[in-house]
């Protein structure tokens, strides 16, 4: 039963006008999504310091419940219960805007995102899906040059360049890496995406696009690792150099909408090479699909996630001008030729 | 540098990027092969360092299990060997010609565990224990007195190194 199924029926009990079905399941949805998002935040933080603590050979969080499960919620709690600091000198309703503007991107995303088999398991299978996503991908660069230069502060002014010149020329190749799947596909919804992957190879090797699409993918991989400041690519919150970047003025729960952000971008982005390459919810083999839609999703964004935090506890920061040479002069013409390529293969087969 | 200018750009650029690619892999393989490696975390109230043999923690005066007692006589010694000068000893003569102990007091707060007053200690009554935890709320907790040093704990065994530190003492004796 659909979660409409399941409003319409308790409003025909307690007799309320049907026309508030709509609006209704709309809004419980977007709480769903809220708590799933706030869920996989906070244990996203948890899996990164844990693993990054085994690959320094560290324990991690450990103390706070059974293995440190409960660690991120006190953190959050705290984080809450934070006094919420505006500068004296800053541009007030800018400075309180701008987490919101870069938090709600994050969370848009996740109404095209495909968890599961069927219309139950996305918000709403817009028809053009991967545009909508490249859209609202393109948001959050806003609400950080307005945090930068709302919080009149030098170090959140530069932040907030580099972001602009990182974010803006990262765009290109992402979205070039985003064209091959729906070139394959021959469509822009997400599930079409997913359903064109169906299937097998001589009954063992699944018909994912990463088959044609490794160049692709690994492109996409490095853009979306830029795109959503993760650690090769952070230059634009880099500690060493520029204490925190855009959020150096930002404290408590405008912090945490920020660090919110992050981390559902990081979500989001495995969600979507999951679906655009790994073939979202399908399962591995057809013999393998026992095991419910959803779990499949979520397993393979889950190893996506554990190598982007093996990529950020292996590398170091990138130089500025490293940053924007390898945009520039390596992943896009990459993309331009793995375009050329998806052409081929779609024209010979 | 001038080796490569020699050399023609697209080779020299495609050795950089393999080299790139290469060494980026290599690096991620020394990760992984630590994210399976044992911990090394000391979960450090629950779980308790083996300290080694010789360990230099805080220099107590360990009681003689047959008298109760410590057996410092009072010389003085380890105040002339202390570098920060923490110990205090005071004494008096009895008629007979006996040194009595009167105070023996340490300010641990400046010890930095050198160990050279349980070096000096002709006894041996000073040993250096293996207690390091010694946080106090105040500066003047962490003023010892003999009572405090006795019931520190440690064991009053003889050093390794005793009998190369007699002659060095009978000789200053003998001058």
């Amino acid at each position: 039963m659909t979660l409409t199924g399941i409003i319409e029926q308790v409003f025909r009990w307690l007799h309320i006008p049907q026309v508030w079905v709509e609006p209704v399941v709309m809004f419980v949805a977007a709480v769903i999504i809220l708590f799933f998002i706030l869920f996989v935040v906070l244990y996203l933080i948890y899996g990164l310091r844990k693993i990054m603590g085994d690959i320094q050979a560290r324990i991690g969080p450990n103390r706070v419940g059974p293995y440190g499960l409960a660690q991120t919620i006190a953190d959050a709690l705290k984080l809450l219960a934070k006094e919420d600091i505006v500068p004296a000198c800053a541009d007030k309703w800018p400075f309180i805007i701008a987490p919101i503007i870069v938090f709600a991107p994050a969370y848009m995303v996740y109404l095209v995102i495909p968890f599961g088999k069927g219309n139950g398991w996305v918000a709403q299978d817009l028809s053009i899906g991967v545009l909508y996503i490249a859209a609202i991908l393109s948001i959050p660069i806003i609400g950080i040059i307005t945090a930068g230069w709302a919080s009149n502060n030098k170090w959140s002014l530069l932040g907030a360049f580099r972001a602009a010149a990182q974010i803006v020329s990262y765009e290109v190749p992402l979205i070039l890496a985003m064209i091959p799947p729906v070139m394959l596909a021959g469509t822009l919804s997400l599930q079409g995406i997913v359903h064109a992957q169906n299937g097998t190879w001589f009954g063992v090797v699944p018909r994912w696009f990463l088959a044609s699409q490794i160049l692709g993918f690994v492109i996409y991989m490095a853009a979306a690792l830029a795109e959503s400041n993760l650690i090769p690519f952070d230059i634009m919150e880099a500690e060493s150099e520029l204490v925190a970047g855009f959020n150096t003025e930002y404290s408590g729960m405008k912090f945490a909408l920020f660090f919110l952000a992050e981390f559902a971008g990081m979500f989001t982005i495995c969600a979507i090479a999951s679906t655009l390459f790994l073939g979202g919810w399908l399962p591995i083999h057809p013999a393998l699909s026992f095991i419910p839609p959803v779990f499949w999703f979520l397993g393979k964004t889950c190893v996506l996630i554990f190598v982007l935090m093996w990529i950020r506890s292996t590398l170091p920061r990138v130089r500025v001008d490293q940053l924007m040479g390898f945009g520039w002069k390596v992943l896009i013409p990459l993309a331009l030729i793995n375009i050329a390529w998806t052409g081929a293969v779609v024209l010979l087969t | 540098m001038s080796e490569s200018m020699n050399r023609c750009k697209p080779i020299e650029y495609a050795h950089e990027a393999v080299y790139t690619v290469l060494s980026i892999v290599k690096g991620h393989i020394v990760t992984i092969v630590n994210f399976f490696r044992p911990k090394v975390t000391l979960q450090y109230p629950d779980v308790r360092w083996e300290l080694p043999d010789g360990y230099r923690g805080l220099p107590t005066l360990p009681v003689d299990p047959e008298t109760g007692q410590d057996v410092c006589i009072g010389c003085g010694a380890c105040v002339r060997a202390c570098p920060t000068q923490l110990i205090t000893v005071e004494t008096h003569m009895t008629e007979e010609k006996k040194r009595v102990v009167d105070s023996f007091t340490m300010n641990i707060g400046l010890c930095m565990f050198c160990g050279l007053c349980a070096e000096a200690c002709p006894v041996n009554a000073l040993c250096m224990s293996k207690n390091y935890e010694l946080a106090a709320f105040s500066r003047e907790e962490l003023i010892y007195d003999r009572a405090k040093l006795n019931e520190m704990g440690g064991v009053r065994e003889p050093k390794p190194e005793a009998e190369d530190a007699e002659p060095v003492a009978s000789e200053e004796g003998a001058k």
